[in-house]
């Protein structure tokens, strides 16, 4: 689906990426990681073509991204759903209008929109607040607005660029919960965050960005299950499972543990409240 | 889609109602003058025409002169292209013309008889420019006695007097009035450049955002376009109908003034006519500042981000 291959970009003296190779399946959840500055916003800005490269291929759906003709780029760009990690919102139009943009812009019938936008109006909880304007939306809800706008073009990529940085921790993993059940219906979903308990939360592929390289990279639970069955290695969750059981181990790592069991309950009783209040809406 | 468009452009419109007023304000007294002036200019050429074409020639015959004679001369002058509308007034038709302007004094007509009036031929010419050399024409005939202009316009150096100041109003009207409404364009049209350039830089983040969820540069443009065609078209209605209004109110009285010269049309219908005329091209004059403005904004301002 995606595929980096050799991409460097520098901003002056700067380097922002360096050599960067990387190959993403359809379908797949990918978290890039890293400090800020270490060119995770830049690596997402160069897939929208937004920036070009100082050297190397950007691919998607078999094509080079970085030779196409600067005309055909709103096409490309009409082809992602894109996350801002400051929403991006139109704050002279409603949450409406604001979704009803995305599909003016596709040139989409406009018979096509209300079904359209009450799925994802439904999908990301906003339908109450479809006649509001950004100025009277709270953080988390401008976010979904933004999620929104990316979902309803029905994109087969989904970008998004800090989208939980300036949510607090519940409301980030609300979002985070969306972003799953998106990726459950097969999309492809490339999520930049510094979000380090959103990342850990989840067994979703990791890629590690560090100064503009990639310094680390995890492969996503499936992957890993597979390579454990062959090696016989137990994960990361696992062997602390088992250190909660094993009295010997350090305080330190039992208030790890603790910390990161009451994360995985909490978003269990999430996902059950989403569950309810999505068989009320049912009702 | 166009919808969205439409809606964009008005609600900019409404956000900022002052800079929409401004626009519309200039453009309508620039319409407001072109009308004027068109309408004048066509005033002016009707009454040049109204005395280049009328019967201004007169062509006083001889006595002794016979019937033959008569019928050749004005066979000569309906063959001829320069002249028009030839007329024969015989003696008996020349006292008529006489009692009737005496009516006021019956005594001056009773002391008259038709042998005193001599017959003549009436022409008017299709340019006053032939004048000269048709009444030259005429007067080598011998069975013309003498040749005048009508007495109505004084005389022949009053005619041509008329109608010189005629064709020099006129004159200054096409250059003067093309001028000041040239200038009063040019305003518009850098009035139109600035407040769509403000509109520009006050959308920069939403053309930001349009831009990067994949909007071509034709839907960026369309509501700013469309923006300026309306203050455009609001700009070439008011400044139309403003004087529309203002020839229904005084037509009556200008017709009136002007007698028999027609500077504007009798028939409503065909002042309607002239008025739609009018409308028509000021609305492609008005399509054309909008659109070259506006893309002309549109392009700056894209050049400076």
């Amino acid at each position: 689906m995606l595929k980096f291959k050799g991409v460097s970009k520098t901003f002056g003296s700067i380097t922002a990426l360096e050599d960067i190779d990387l190959d993403i399946s359809k379908g797949e959840f990918v978290f890039i990681t890293g400090p800020s500055g270490s060119g995770k916003t830049t690596l997402l800005r160069l897939i929208l073509r937004e920036l070009l490269p100082d050297k190397g291929e950007i691919v998607i759906a078999g094509e080079d991204i970085t030779k196409m003709p600067r005309k055909l780029v709103p096409e490309l760009r009409q082809q992602i759903g894109t996350v801002f990690q400051d929403f991006k919102v139109l704050d002279e139009r409603t949450l409406e209008e604001n979704i009803e943009i995305a599909l003016a812009v596709l040139g989409i019938s406009q018979k096509e929109w209300e079904k359209r936008i009450e799925n994802v109006l439904e999908l990301t909880g906003l339908t109450e607040r479809r006649k509001l304007f950004p100025s009277q939306l709270s953080g988390g809800e401008l976010q979904r607005v933004s999620l929104a706008r990316a979902l309803v073009i029905n994109p087969k990529l989904i970008l998004a660029d800090e989208p939980t940085g300036n949510l607090d921790w519940e409301t980030a993993q609300e979002l985070m919960e969306l972003f799953k059940q998106i990726h459950k219906e097969g999309k492809t979903i490339i999520m930049a965050t510094h979000h380090r308990g959103l990342v850990d939360n989840e067994d979703f592929r990791e890629i590690v960005l560090n100064r503009g390289k990639v310094t680390g990279e995890s492969k996503d639970d499936e992957d890993e299950k597979k390579d454990k069955h062959v090696t016989g290695e137990k994960d990361e969750h696992e062997e602390k499972d088992e250190k909660v059981e094993s009295s010997d181990e350090s305080e330190k790592d039992r208030k790890e543990v603790a910390d990161l069991k009451h994360k995985k309950e909490q978003t269990k009783d999430k996902i059950k409240l989403k569950d309810k209040i999505k068989m009320k809406f049912k009702k | 889609m166009s919808n969205i468009h439409i809606k964009t452009a008005f609600s900019s419109i409404r956000r900022s109602p002052f800079q929409a007023m401004a626009a519309i304000f200039v453009l309508s007294i620039t319409f407001l003058v072109i009308t004027i002036v068109s309408v004048l200019v066509y005033s002016s050429e009707k009454a040049i025409k109204y005395f280049e074409t009328r019967p201004q020639v007169i062509a006083f015959l001889v006595d002794e002169i016979s019937e033959a004679e008569m019928s050749s001369l004005r066979q000569k002058l309906e063959l001829d292209n320069r002249v028009k509308e030839v007329n024969f007034v015989s003696k008996e038709q020349a006292l008529e013309i006489y009692k009737e302007a005496t009516s006021d004094n019956p005594l001056l007509s009773e002391l008259v008889s038709p042998s005193i009036f001599p017959a003549s031929i009436e022409f008017s010419l299709n340019d006053l420019s032939y004048a000269e050399e048709v009444i030259d024409e005429v007067r080598e005939n011998s069975v013309v006695d003498r040749v005048g202009f009508t007495a109505s316009l004084e005389g022949e150096s009053g005619l041509v007097d008329v109608v010189n100041r005629l064709r020099k109003i006129t004159w200054y009207i096409r250059v003067g009035g093309g001028v000041f409404a040239g200038f009063l364009t040019g305003t518009s049209f850098l009035v139109l450049l600035v407040i769509i350039g403000m509109r520009m830089t006050t959308r920069r983040k939403e053309i930001e955002i349009l831009s990067l969820i994949g909007a071509k540069p034709g839907f960026i443009k369309s509501p700013i376009v469309l923006e300026a065609l309306i203050y455009s078209v609001a700009g070439v209605f008011g400044g139309w109908v403003t004087v529309f209004v203002a020839v229904l109110y005084l037509t009556p009285n200008l017709i009136t003034y002007f007698g028999d010269i027609p500077i504007l049309p009798r028939d409503t219908l065909e002042l309607v006519r002239l008025f739609g005329i009018i409308f028509a091209m000021e609305i492609v004059v008005g399509v054309f500042l909008s659109l070259t403005g506006s893309l002309i904004a549109v392009s700056r301002v894209s050049k400076r981000k």
